[in-house]
């Protein structure tokens, strides 16, 4: 009846599909606990940009994807851009709206298909089960949405801006009705599951332990605190580290199936083959995309040490002591000088005339 | 054709729903100022009066009466309904300590009810810490110090921007005359930045200018 299959291997699958969730909301509770607001934007910084970064890797670094999906690669960004900025000038509430429902339905999504790998590795479920599943997400998830007053607030506010206004008679009717839908619905998957079995279809109990904990971190901390602060640094650190993981062992895989016929990238081999490279450029992307955004560096220390607090002013240099907003130019002031040193460096030992490997060279 | 819309639906859902909800937004709301970005609370004040069962603090209250953004919100409604801001302090306190971190306005309601209340400088920097350590790059809320009066020489504006140019954390925002039960005080409004902030020392400047401190 039960047939187990991973994702990556038993190791790597119980460390980053079914402990991560806990580990991450104890994380994101300690975080409450000990570190201020700001830690959210630091993980932000660490996580979720860079995991922005491992779909640019995969779309646009890896020939076969690029090859497939060309057109929408370039197409894409260039109409999400234009109705971006058309919507921040004429409908900003509603654009805010609409990227907030997409990260809710992409959030979904992605636990979705972690669970569709996990039957595919094991063989397991039905021919209906990818409907099913499907479905056993969107309720769960869209009970806790419709629910949890964490999520309830932000959204009811949202429809209150746009002076949608929903009467509470209304709203109380909509979640006896979700929390009756997720009950009954869950009696009915169970009989779905139960039947696959008898008729000869394999379980795989992996799937259901990453959505188990996938939820349990989900509503733990929609329901249990009055804080974004938990619930943003739980889910974002496993939605953006489970994704950063299954593009690392998917880009890596692609590579050792195929012989690097199709998939070898249009980077250099380093780049796909070194952890620590990409971990590296994921954080050089990031520190770009916050100085793009004109964001504070001292955004990176998760509120418990601050850059600017460390320089005062330098009058030398005209430079007057730096509140945090401004630690950008003593980023650039440092830029300037230190990239000048490290220029006269270079430059008093490659230009001897004396070496013979120069001399080669003149 | 077919084809395309098939290969671009996902985009075309989203583009879509924005139209949908961006027409809604331009109709419904263009009755509001704009430029203020503040319809939100245009909303909730005209629901106060008109619509007081539906708007969104009673919804809220209804359905958490304990949640940290109900209670936030109280204390702005309450304010608001009685056009006495001290009012609403208490919920704003309630509020707090549920230790709940992310609402920034809370902070700075709540400086501004100590502040009013002559609170001692100690009680007032512990809240202050709280909220730059939260939001040390956040410039967003003034922070509004309240005096007794002015005896200085010259205006009070004046006076306030020049003597607080010697503080690197601080910009002037202006001075606003507040009614305190009998009591006509005045606030000078500034905006503070970083995490290292120290209040005693932004009055202490603002005393040697002439503004005199309830403390």
């Amino acid at each position: 009846m039960f047939q187990t299959g991973y994702i990556i291997n038993p190791r790597q699958d119980y460390i980053w599909f079914i402990g991560l969730p806990l580990v991450a909301l104890a994380a994101a509770i300690g975080s409450q606990n000990w570190l201020p607001f700001v830690a959210l934007a630091s993980i932000n910084l660490w996580i979720t940009i860079p995991h922005h970064f491992a779909t640019w890797f995969r779309t646009y670094g890896l020939a076969e994807d690029w090859r497939r999906f060309k057109e929408r690669l370039i197409i894409g960004p260039i109409v999400i851009y234009g109705f971006v900025f058309l919507g921040l000038q004429v409908a900003p509430i509603s654009l805010l709206l609409v990227v907030s429902l997409w990260d809710h339905q992409h959030s979904i999504m992605q636990q979705h298909g972690f669970a569709r790998i996990y039957d595919f590795k094991a063989k397991a479920g039905t021919p209906q089960t990818p409907r099913w599943d499907l479905a056993l997400n969107w309720v769960l998830y869209g009970n806790m949405f419709l629910n949890a007053p964490l999520l309830v607030t932000m959204w009811l506010r949202e429809l209150y801006r746009l002076n949608l206004v929903v009467p509470v008679g209304l709203l109380q009717g909509i979640q006896l009705v979700s929390w009756t839908v997720t009950i009954l619905f869950m009696v009915v998957y169970i009989g779905h599951v139960i039947r696959g079995a008898k008729q000869g279809y394999h379980i795989n109990p992996m799937k259901y332990l990453f959505l188990a904990a996938s939820y349990f971190l989900w509503y733990y901390a929609a329901w249990h605190t009055a804080s974004i602060l938990v619930f943003g640094i739980a889910h974002r650190l496993m939605h953006g580290l489970q994704y950063i993981v299954m593009v690392l062992f998917y880009v890596r895989r692609k590579r050792q199936t195929d012989n690097k016929e199709r998939s070898e990238g249009r980077y250099r081999k380093w780049l796909f083959s070194s952890v620590l490279t990409f971990i590296l450029c994921s954080v050089i992307y990031a520190i770009v995309f916050q100085l793009a955004i004109q964001k504070p560096m001292n955004e990176f220390g998760f509120g418990l040490f601050n850059i600017a607090d460390q320089y005062k002013a330098i009058p030398e240099h005209g430079i007057e002591a730096m509140p945090g907003w401004l630690s950008l130019h003593l980023l650039g002031e440092a830029l300037i000088s230190a990239v000048a040193i490290i220029h006269y460096y270079f430059d008093s030992f490659i230009w001897k005339v004396r070496d013979e490997h120069v001399q080669e060279g003149l | 054709m077919t084809a395309i819309i098939a290969k671009y639906r996902i985009l075309l859902y989203a583009l879509s729903v924005t139209l949908l909800l961006g027409s809604w937004e331009i109709i419904a709301l263009r009755y509001y100022k704009k430029d203020d970005s503040n319809y939100s609370q245009q909303l909730e004040n005209r629901n106060i009066y008109e619509l007081p069962q539906q708007s969104l603090s009673h919804t809220l209250n209804v359905l958490y009466p304990q949640f940290a953004e109900t209670l936030f919100l109280q204390g702005v409604t309450t304010g608001f309904k009685n056009r006495n801001f001290m009012s609403g302090c208490q919920l704003y306190d309630q509020a707090l300590d549920t230790g709940v971190k992310h609402i920034e306005e809370l902070f700075q309601k709540r400086t501004i009810c100590l502040e009013r209340t002559g609170a001692d400088d100690q009680t007032i920097q512990q809240t202050v810490d709280q909220w730059r350590q939260n939001f040390p790059n956040s410039r967003q809320f003034p922070y509004h110090m309240n005096f007794r009066s002015f005896e200085g020489t010259g205006s009070p504006e004046l006076a306030a921007q020049q003597a607080l140019k010697s503080i690197p954390y601080v910009r002037y925002d202006g001075i606003q005359p507040v009614q305190l039960e009998n009591i006509q005080t005045g606030e000078v409004l500034f905006r503070l930045s970083g995490q290292a902030v120290n209040i005693r020392d932004i009055r202490n400047c603002l005393e040697q200018v002439g503004f005199v401190s309830h403390r």
